[in-house]
């Protein structure tokens, strides 16, 4: 009991970051919690309800929304949304097959970013904020940092570097399906994110 | 080109120089150097020029390879082959039906055995190919989804292996058909044919389930990458309307991430809690953790100074000092029950302590000016050493004290 209170604090850690807790996790730890939500769900989401945080079931990976906030800053809202997709895009143009559960190198991207202008005006457009003045390597390390602090990969082979996409990843992308485009695909509605 | 006169001559060529074969197999995925297999050969060309010859070898420029028809038979026999052989299989079926044909037109006996000995020989090569094919092709299905990343290749690949899968099917069908319709097959005597015609039923049998499930499996990969295609696309349509600055525009992406209520898109604000005092005092771990986190802060010096000095020895000496002060009330109280006029009372009134005379004419003084109202001021004055009073009874009026005393 007492070991169960104590998963359900450090669950509510993690999420209440706005983090993801998902099943193809690196860090062991992070899969026995995603198995221990998953087998012990009907417990847990009333538990949070109550106070105002909802556990949602995404495929594979966990999160929170807060459904009665009122005050939210509008702003950094969009500004991270427009964000993930800027990422979402750039690392598309890198590998079209890149989705949860692909491996990736930095290097292989760097070697990308050499050959293929688009990539690197992405690159450089999505550090310019942040890193004036620096190169590539240091660009491309940092935004793979910053999206491993978001909870979207993490490093799996610290010797050659390889990092894992994981199940989070899923999250990004259902939020950009759910946009729909004016005057194309209006046959085709992609469902609702969730 | 040179030819070998005997079978044993070619089997003695290759035993030969079997580590040199094994070697030039073992790498024929790669280009191969001519001086890398030079060791095996004693570093004498001139035997590779002599294998060459023979067509056991290929030869061009500087790199070497083991001859086509060589490597293809080292496969099958090892089973790695990588490729799926759809039309082997149509080769053998034909050679079937022609020997089946020359075998039913044929009336000596001998030649009928030889017509049969080599349908036996085609059916057993079918069962053998179409195992291989099917494990092949399930192998390389798995191999592309798995380990081909380039996106447009892979579908393609994947669209390639599912023709040949339904080739393949095809083709079993087709021998399936064969077997079960030719009347051939059905009425043969022969144990041994109908042992072969046994095994190869079975084999295709196995084949199909596989094959379907092959099938579903293609068909799931292609699917999922249907998908992924159709993300991105959306990504890219968006990342251009996002650059050109038509997301707000022509799309509901704002919509959308407003309405969302999930924390990953919030900026969530760490919650911040107090630490227990009473932990603070009494548990020796976080008390030490204080002492810990002292010990850390850099400004010593500060510290240092904010400190206080020794609390000195006169702080703990009582610094108490009493004053006597008169409850003016209850000696009213006791003055209205007496007979008796004010000054006289206070002059000789029993204090719990020595009051001073001077003390008791302030008493005096302070009883007559509060209580004036509940006082009989008479028109009398006392003489008191050098000093005049005037004469003070208690009750209200002058009446009410005459009525008291008489």
């Amino acid at each position: 009991m007492i070991n169960n209170n104590l998963r359900t604090a450090e669950i509510f850690d993690i999420l209440s970051k706005g983090q993801f807790v998902c099943s193809n996790a690196i860090d062991s730890q992070r899969r026995h919690l995603y198995r221990y939500i998953e087998e012990n769900f009907e417990e847990l989401e009333p538990k949070f309800r109550e106070i105002g945080y909802q556990l949602e079931d995404g495929s594979n990976y966990y999160y929170f929304s807060r459904p009665n906030e009122s005050n939210q800053n509008v702003e950094s809202k969009i500004e991270k949304a427009l964000r993930w997709l800027d990422v979402l895009a750039f690392f598309t143009t890198f590998r079209k097959d890149l989705c949860r559960g692909a491996r990736f190198q930095p290097y292989d991207i760097l070697k990308q970013v050499e050959i293929n202008l688009s990539l690197k005006e992405q690159l450089a457009d999505l550090q310019k904020r942040t890193n004036p003045g620096k190169n590539y390597q240091e660009m491309l390390s940092d935004l793979i940092k910053e999206i491993q602090k978001e909870g979207f990969i993490d490093l799996e082979n610290e010797m050659d570097q390889t990092w894992k996409i994981l199940d989070s990843w899923d999250y990004m992308e259902k939020l950009v399906m759910a946009v729909n485009i004016q005057d194309e695909e209006t046959q085709n509605q992609p469902e609702k994110i969730n | 080109m040179a030819k070998f006169e005997k079978i044993e001559n070619l089997l003695g060529e290759l035993y030969k120089h079997r580590n040199l074969f094994t070697a030039l197999f073992d790498k024929r995925m790669f280009p191969i150097q001519e001086e890398m297999v030079l060791p095996l050969v004693d570093h004498d060309t001139e035997k590779l020029e002599r294998l060459a010859a023979f067509d056991l070898l290929f030869r061009n420029q500087s790199q070497i390879s083991l001859e086509s028809r060589l490597q293809e038979f080292f496969e099958e026999f090892l089973e790695v082959d990588e490729t799926v052989h759809v039309l082997y299989i149509q080769e053998n079926l034909n050679q079937i039906k022609t020997n089946q044909s020359y075998y039913l037109k044929e009336n000596q006996a001998n030649k009928r055995d030889q017509y049969l000995i080599k349908i036996k020989k085609h059916l057993r090569r079918i069962t053998q190919i179409t195992l291989q094919n099917v494990k092949t092709l399930r192998n390389n299905t798995d191999e592309t989804y798995k380990t081909e990343t380039n996106f447009e290749i892979k579908k393609e690949k994947l669209t390639n292996l599912r023709s040949q899968r339904d080739e393949l099917e095809g083709v079993i069908k087709a021998v399936e058909r064969l077997l079960q319709e030719d009347l051939f097959f059905k009425t043969a005597v022969d144990a041994e044919l109908l042992m072969i015609v046994h095994r190869l039923r079975m084999a295709l049998n196995d084949s199909i389930h596989n094959l379907i499930e092959i099938q579903q499996q293609i068909i799931e990969h292609l699917n999922h990458i249907e998908k992924r295609v159709q993300i991105v696309e959306k990504v890219f349509r968006l990342k251009m309307l996002r650059d050109k600055h038509y997301l707000k525009e022509r799309t509901n992406f704002y919509q959308i991430v407003l309405s969302n209520q999930d924390l990953a898109l919030k900026k969530t604000d760490g919650i911040r809690t107090r630490l227990s005092i009473n932990d603070l005092l009494n548990d020796e771990e976080k008390r030490n953790l204080v002492l810990k986190v002292r010990s850390k802060l850099k400004n010593q010096k500060l510290i240092a100074l904010n400190t206080a000095g020794d609390i000195p020895d006169e702080a703990f000496q009582s610094q108490e000092s009493y004053e006597q002060i008169a409850n003016l009330h209850s000696l009213k109280r006791i003055f209205m029950g007496k007979n008796q006029d004010l000054f006289s009372f206070i002059l000789h009134h029993q204090f719990h302590n020595e009051v001073p005379v001077e003390m008791r004419i302030k008493l005096f003084c302070r009883l007559a000016s509060l209580f004036e109202a509940e006082f009989t001021f008479s028109e009398e004055t006392g003489k008191f050493e050098n000093l005049e009073y005037a004469i003070i009874y208690p009750g209200t009026t002058a009446e009410q004290h005459f009525v008291q005393t008489n």
